[in-house]
C-alpha cells in the first residue's frame, strides 16, 4: 500500500523540462493535470489518508480534460479545412509557377523578335528609298519620251508662263546678257582705238593707195549693219556696233537654255 | 475501441485512448467511475494487497501515458493543437484572404492577357 510514494511526482513534472512546446498544448496540459491528482489522491488513498479535495481536483481535471476532448471534433474540421486551403494554395502556387514560366518563356521569344519602331523604321526607310528617283534616271526617260511625245492639244500653254517659273524669263536673261555683252563690247572697242592710233602713224605713207581699196570695201561693210536684227538698237558707232554682233553672236549660243515653245 | 468520427488519424488516436466509449459516453469520462469502482473495492478490503487503488489505476494513467507520447510524438498533432480554435479560425480566415489574393492576381493576369489578344 505504501509503495506509490514514487508517485508523488508523476511523469509531467519530469517531462514538461524537456517538452517545454508541449506545455501550450491545452489537452496536454489537462492529462498532466488529471495524472497529477490522479496520482496524488492514489498516494493518500493508499496511505489511508484520503483527500477529498484531491478527490473534487480529479473530478475538476476530469471534467477540464474532457471539455478540452470535446473540442476534438472542432479541431478535425479545423484540420480538414486547413488541409483543403493548403492544397488550394499549393495548386495555385504550381499554377502561378507554370504561369510565370511560360511568362517569361514568352518574354524571351518577343525580345528575340526585332522591336516595331526598328522595323517600321527601316520599312520607311525602304518605301522612301523606292519613291526616290535619279536624276539621270528620269532625264533619260524623259528624253526618251520627248523623241516620240508633244504638248498635249488640250493644254493651254497660257497657264504656264515666265511668271511660274522659278528661272527668270527668258527676256531677262536676255537683257542681262545683252547688258554684259555691251560692257564688253565697249572695253573691247576702247582698245581698238588705241590699237588703231598706233597703227595709223605706221600706215600714214601707203594710205593712199589703201583708200581705194576701202573706197571699194565700204559698201560691204556699211551693209552689215543694215543687216543686222533691227531689234536691237544700240545709241553708238559702227565700230561699236560691229563688236557688240560679235559678241552677240557669242550669247547666242548661251541663250539657247530654254526653248519655250516646249512648254 | 469504439469507431471514430474524427477524419485526423492523430485525433481519432487521441480519441481513442481518452474516450474509448465516445459513442455512448456522456459528459463525464468513464475514468471517474472505474476509480469510484476501485475505491469501493479498497473500501470493501481495505487490506488486501490484491485491491490496491495503485493497481486499479495503473490502466487510467497508462492511457494518459500513452496519449501523452502520442502527441508529444506527432508533429501533425502538436501544430494542430497548439492554437485554441478560435485562433485556428483566424488563422484559416487569412489563408483564405491570402488564396483569394491569388485568385484575383489570377483573374487581371488573364483580363490582361485577354485585352492584348483583343488588340
Amino acid at each position: 500500500m505504501s509503495t506509490s510514494t514514487g508517485h508523488r511526482n508523476p511523469g509531467p513534472d519530469r517531462s514538461d523540462s524537456v517538452e517545454n512546446p508541449l506545455s501550450k498544448l491545452q489537452v496536454y496540459n489537462d492529462i498532466c493535470e488529471f495524472e497529477d491528482t490522479l496520482g496524488k489522491l492514489v498516494a493518500s488513498v493508499d496511505r489511508f489518508n484520503p483527500d477529498l479535495e484531491l478527490a473534487r481536483a480529479l473530478i475538476e481535471a476530469d471534467k477540464q480534460l474532457y471539455k478540452s476532448l470535446e473540442c476534438l471534433p472542432k479541431y478535425d474540421e479545423i484540420d480538414t479545412r486547413a488541409k483543403t486551403l493548403d492544397e488550394e494554395h499549393r495548386d495555385t502556387d504550381e499554377k502561378t509557377i507554370r504561369i510565370l514560366e511560360t511568362l517569361t518563356e514568352c518574354g524571351s521569344d518577343l525580345n528575340a523578335l526585332p522591336m516595331l519602331e526598328q522595323v517600321e523604321f527601316e520599312r520607311e526607310t525602304m518605301l522612301k528609298q523606292r519613291e526616290k528617283v535619279f536624276t539621270d534616271v528620269l532625264l533619260d526617260y524623259a528624253m526618251k519620251l520627248a523623241k516620240f511625245t508633244h504638248v498635249p492639244p488640250t493644254f493651254d500653254k497660257g497657264t504656264v508662263g515666265p511668271n511660274n517659273f522659278v528661272w527668270p524669263a527668258e527676256d531677262a536673261m536676255r537683257r542681262g546678257m545683252l547688258a554684259i555683252a555691251s560692257l564688253r563690247a565697249s572695253e573691247g572697242a576702247n582698245a581698238q582705238e588705241q590699237q588703231a592710233s598706233s597703227e595709223q602713224k605706221t600706215s600714214e605713207k601707203s594710205s593712199e593707195n589703201e583708200e581705194a581699196q576701202t573706197d571699194i570695201r565700204s559698201p560691204d561693210t556699211k551693209e552689215e549693219p543694215v543687216a543686222r536684227r533691227p531689234s536691237f538698237g544700240f545709241d553708238g558707232s559702227g565700230a561699236k556696233d560691229h563688236e557688240s554682233e560679235k559678241a552677240d553672236d557669242d550669247i547666242d549660243l548661251d541663250l539657247d537654255l530654254f526653248n519655250s515653245e516646249e512648254f | 475501441m469504439a469507431s471514430s468520427s474524427l477524419s485526423n488519424a492523430s485525433l481519432a488516436q487521441i480519441e481513442a485512448l481518452l474516450v474509448p466509449n465516445a459513442q455512448s459516453s456522456g459528459q463525464s469520462s468513464e475514468f471517474i467511475p472505474q476509480l469510484y469502482y476501485a475505491l469501493h473495492q479498497v473500501k470493501k478490503d481495505p487490506n488486501s494487497s490484491v485491491n490496491s487503488l495503485e493497481t486499479a489505476t495503473s490502466s487510467i494513467r497508462h492511457r494518459l501515458k500513452q496519449c501523452k507520447s502520442h502527441i508529444a510524438e506527432s508533429e501533425e498533432c502538436r501544430a494542430l493543437l497548439s492554437k485554441t480554435p478560435e485562433e485556428w479560425e483566424a488563422a484559416l480566415r487569412q489563408r483564405q484572404k491570402d488564396l483569394a489574393v491569388k485568385q484575383q492576381v489570377f483573374a487581371r493576369l488573364e483580363r490582361q492577357i485577354r485585352d492584348l489578344g483583343d488588340h
